[in-house]
């Protein structure tokens, strides 16, 4: 921002108006006769008027040749990179990845440097067949050719308006900077503007280059450049790309444009992306820019969190938002891979992770993006009933690992050790079923929509559960031989989660059977079957054993171990742990996470005092969602501390894997903490309710989400819950009778637990 | 001129340290001087006259058998030399000739991949295959792994691309005790050498890998010392090195 005043003046001038606190990182210059001096900050240009309009025109020349405009460096809402630590680069390429429409680009750097993997992916669009299937790898668009190489600088992540900017080391006019964006206006383009000395910055080539030894095809084609990623699979990710150069001074300049086309099971072609190029590059490079910072400014108006009193924890929750936003696309199918589009971890293989960890912090962020993975399961539907089938059940069994078809793609085994090792999710981790079931209804609910698009699916998981159910002699039914979401332990007798996912399953078919073409007698048996399915629960102790028999196995604490989070199956092998009470991650409690209707009242603080001490937290999914139960069981500040450490899985690379993606799930589960942990939200019968759970260290925390088609904005103080909606909705704080509000109102004061 | 300073004693493995000094100057183009000293020379002499030999400016990498003059006398000169040293165990007498395959046990820290950075350069260049190898513990166990397959897949990736960065290398992992596995690895990969990063330091209760290593290994270890400071020593050179 250039603040330019002619009256300014130490202590007053009419122009101290505009030297707000909020644009105190501006560039503000005095073009007037300021006798007394210009207060702090202000550079004193003078010369009146003809100033104003040199300085003005100066800025129009920038523009029209090209130079790169500078990012407003405020810590609120910066990532920074000093690029000093060689081990670092692969992690910040991770961290620094732009995206919108489906279409990432990892932020590695425009010249190729050792170690660097630039790399550009699209959600969906896979290559390869079976467990080997994997996200296909793009034309790369962000290639420059530095002689001199460029030297060590700063690299900056500004989350507000959604631009990667550089500065290399060296006197003004020497340095190589650049920005670049993925352009949230107009999803699949992007965009990047570089300057550096002439004699540095040489003559760019193509505008794209294909990744090395990926099939595809490469063209100039009427003054655009044209590139082409194929898929084995029939599919392919293209990009078309112009580029225009310029001279400023000794500066050489560049401004490209591309356009991506991603397409899953065809050949993309040229035409697809000309409409999106031709309109970017009508706009042209500022003016692209400027919609894409407005659209960004738009989306940080709806859904932020802000912590006055915790910025580091604040700006960690924008960067998890930032990326849900960026590696996820609010059109058509969405599959969200376990690395998101930030890296080729995981091969981009959708877990169960998308749709308890990412669609329940996206149906608050961009509703549409949530109905897009959705719609992904929809579409495989077909192959989760042949997989059923095949297993001689009815309905649709869901894979453990998904990519193009819906079949199933988990790898099965792999060598460690020095031998080979089975993994067996693929075959016994059924419980992703009731989880995409869930996901849907889920999704519905905090939309608000009548319809409920995923009943198919509903239909179907029910009629899965329904046909797996094993009915003992006392007429109880048992659900045998699976593993929970705590793999320590594989293909076991009842497992809680399991069987508690699969009640809520069956009891939500039946729930909605007169919206589908299901008959009463159907629905009748899903109801009365769901109240046979044990559950392990044991009202005297308020707890749920995790499988049968788990009780039995070595009483062994982490305590014990090692300091969580830790991977405890790593350190003590599998025979070890699989014989211990050690788990890897909630199992029971995500069931008061996820389906607390479904468990017995008040059994939350009994089953986390059993179950927290034996929990490894070797699952990067257990940090964020603990952090949410410690929440609700009244402990915050436990909470917070277990947040922290999800907050610093990605940010400090935790684990030493971020490298090959970003923790997607991770993510959102640190959104889902903010919002039904801290928060206390929660959605039911087209009603908002409120329970607020404030740390210590925190005196408010600020919350702006969507729900039930709604902007709301929640401001939590020790002292009263106050909500802004833009439309009227049903809400209250919990245990109230939800009122209609509208506007801004309070709610009143949060409860005790606060 | 660079040279490879091999130390012979009259012993059965004279033979088996000079093959080595010569298949490791090959790899490094360097000469092979020869050190004699006669049997029953005391080991204050020996040593005296190789750490004399590797102190020349050309010398860049000594050779001794591990046991030869004495069961101790390698210690004496690994703690007092700055460069490398193979020691031949007597277990590698009667190995294939040549160097086809080496482990690099690599404990994670910038340290250890930098002392045998060089080493593992050369060896590439050579066309030797390169297996490196870590060994968790309680202290460099992972927080997170996630799903097996995929966990192993990336950690493995981003750890050879921050402390081996050689095209072919591939990563072995482990649980337990660093030296007992880096015996093992080295057999079931047919390993022709070890090439240890170590903190030259012999004190009680340190360095139990390199013993460990030079005790029960049948194949050469080469022992690079790591450039760090004692004070900057971490708690796995501390314990296990």
């Amino acid at each position: 921002m250039l603040v330019v005043t002619d009256q300014s003046a130490p202590g007053g001038g009419y122009d101290r108006l505009l030297l707000v606190p909020e644009g105190a990182r501006a560039t503000s210059v005095s073009v007037g006769a300021a006798p007394a001096g210009v207060p702090p900050g202000v550079i004193h240009l003078g010369g009146g008027r003809p100033a104003l309009l040199r300085l003005m025109d100066a800025q129009l020349r920038r523009r029209d040749r090209g130079r790169v405009p500078a990012v407003d460096e405020d810590p609120a809402w910066i990532l920074t990179d000093a690029g000093h630590d060689p081990g670092r680069r692969r992690v910040d390429e991770t961290l620094f990845t732009l995206g919108s429409g489906g279409v990432a680009t990892r932020g590695s750097a425009e010249e190729a440097v050792r170690g660097g993997t630039p790399m550009v992916l699209a959600a969906g669009v896979y290559d390869g067949t079976g467990s080997a299937q994997h996200l296909l790898p793009g034309p790369l668009w962000t290639g420059l050719t530095t002689a001199p190489p460029a030297a060590a600088g700063t690299r900056i992540l500004d989350l507000r308006t959604g631009v990667l900017a550089r500065t290399t080391e060296g006197e003004a006019g020497g340095r190589l900077r650049t920005l670049r964006f993925a352009s949230a206006m107009a999803p699949g383009v992007v965009a990047m503007g570089a300057e550096a000395p002439a004699g540095q910055l040489r003559s760019p080539g193509s505008p794209l280059q294909a990744p090395d030894g990926q099939a595809g095809e490469a063209r100039w084609e009427d003054g655009r450049f044209w590139a082409r990623t194929d898929s084995g699979c029939g599919g392919g990710l293209g990009a078309l790309a112009v580029q225009r150069t310029s001279r400023d001074a000794g500066l050489r300049t560049v401004q490209r444009i591309a356009a991506y086309v991603a397409c899953p099971s065809r050949r993309p072609e040229h035409g697809m992306a000309a409409g999106a190029l031709s309109m970017a590059e009508e706009r042209g490079f500022d003016r692209l820019l400027a919609e894409h910072r407005a659209a960004w400014a738009a989306r940080w108006d709806e859904v932020d969190a802000q912590i006055p009193d915790d910025p580091d924890v604040q700006l960690a929750i924008r960067f998890a938002l930032f990326q849900l936003w960026s590696n996820t696309a609010a059109t058509g199918e969405l599959a969200v891979g376990a690395r998101g589009l930030a890296g080729s971890g995981y091969a981009g293989h959708v877990f169960w992770d998308a749709d308890v960890f990412v669609l329940p912090a996206l149906v608050s962020i961009e509703p549409a993006a949530a109905a897009a993975m959705v719609r992904y399961r929809l579409r495989r539907l077909a192959a989760a009933r042949a997989r059923a089938c095949a297993d001689g059940r009815r309905g649709a069994r869901f894979p453990w690992e998904s990519a193009a078809s819906g079949e199933e793609v988990t790898p099965s085994s792999m060598m460690f050790g020095g031998r080979l090792v089975p993994v067996t999710t693929g075959l016994y981790e059924e419980h992703v079923t009731a989880d995409v079931a869930w996901a849907a209804v889920r999704c519905a609910e905090w939309t608000g929509g009548r319809a409920l698009p995923g009943l198919p699916l509903l239909v179907q998981t029910a009629r899965y559960w329904a046909s797996r159910c094993r009915l003992d002699g006392a007429g109880a039914a048992h659900i045998d031989g699976v593993t929970g979401p705590d793999e320590y332990h594989e293909r076991v007798d009842d497992n809680a989660y399991t069987n508690v996912m699969a009640r809520w399953n069956l009891r939500a078919a039946a729930d909605a059977a007169d919206r589908m073409p299901v008959t009463a007698q159907e629905s009748g048996r899903w109801r009365e079957l769901a109240g046979r399915i044990v559950d392990g629960y044991d009202s005297a102790t308020g707890r749920y054993e995790q499988f049968a028999g788990y009780y039995c196995l070595e009483p062994l604490l982490m305590a014990d171990v090692a300091a969580p989070p830790v991977a405890a199956d790593l350190l003590l092998g599998p025979e070890r742990i699989a014989a211990s009470q050690v788990i890897k991650q909630p199992d029971v409690l995500m069931l008061h996470h996820m389906v607390p209707g479904e468990v017995a009242p008040r059994s939350l603080i009994p089953n986390l005092d059993f179950y927290g001490p034996r929990t490894s937290h070797g699952s990067s999914l257990s940090p964020a969602i603990t952090a949410s139960l410690l929440a609700r069981a009244g402990r915050p500040d436990e909470a917070l501390a277990m947040l922290r450490t999800a907050l610093a899985i990605d940010l400090s690379d935790l684990t030493g894997t971020t490298a090959a993606g970003l923790h997607i799930a991770n993510l959102g589960g640190v959104w889902q903490a903010m919002l039904s942990g801290f928060a206390g939200v929660g959605v039911q019968a087209g009603a908002l309710s409120v329970d607020p759970r404030l740390p210590a260290a925190w005196g408010s925390l600020h919350l702006r989400f969507r729900c039930l088609g709604r902007r709301v904005r929640l401001h939590i103080t020790r002292e009263r819950v106050e909500i802004t909606t833009d439309a009227p909705l049903l809400a209250g704080l919990a245990g109230q009778e939800p009122r209609r509000v509208t506007g801004h109102c309070s709610l009143g004061p949060p409860g005790k637990g606060s | 001129m660079t040279e490879v300073v091999a130390l012979t004693t009259g012993a059965d493995a004279d033979g088996q340290v000079m093959q080595t000094a010569a298949v490791a100057g090959e790899i490094i183009c360097a000469d092979v001087r020869r050190v004699s000293v006669a049997q029953g020379t005391p080991a204050g002499q020996a040593a005296a006259r190789l750490l004399r030999a590797l102190r020349e400016p050309g010398a860049v990498l000594g050779v001794l058998a591990s046991e030869q003059p004495s069961r101790t006398f390698w210690q004496r000169i690994v703690s007092s030399c700055a460069k490398p040293v193979i020691l031949v165990p007597p277990a590698a007498r009667g190995q294939r000739p040549g160097i086809r395959r080496v482990l690099l046990p690599l404990d994670g820290t910038p340290e250890s991949a930098a002392a045998v950075a060089e080493a593992a350069g050369q060896f590439a260049t050579a066309g030797v295959d390169l297996v490196a190898l870590h060994v968790f513990n309680e202290t460099t166990v992972p927080m997170f792994w996630d799903q097996p397959a995929h966990a192993h897949r990336a950690w493995a990736e981003e750890f050879l691309a921050r402390n081996c960065v050689r095209p072919g290398a591939r990563l072995e992992l482990r649980t337990g005790v660093t030296g007992e596995h880096i015996v093992d690895v080295a057999a079931r990969e047919r390993a022709d050498m070890i090439v240890l990063g170590w903190s030259r330091q012999l004190d009680p209760g340190r360095a139990r890998t390199v013993r460990h290593t030079v005790l029960s290994a049948a194949v050469p270890i080469l022992l690079v010392p790591l450039a760090v400071p004692e004070k900057d020593i971490g708690p796995f050179d501390a314990v296990n090195t």
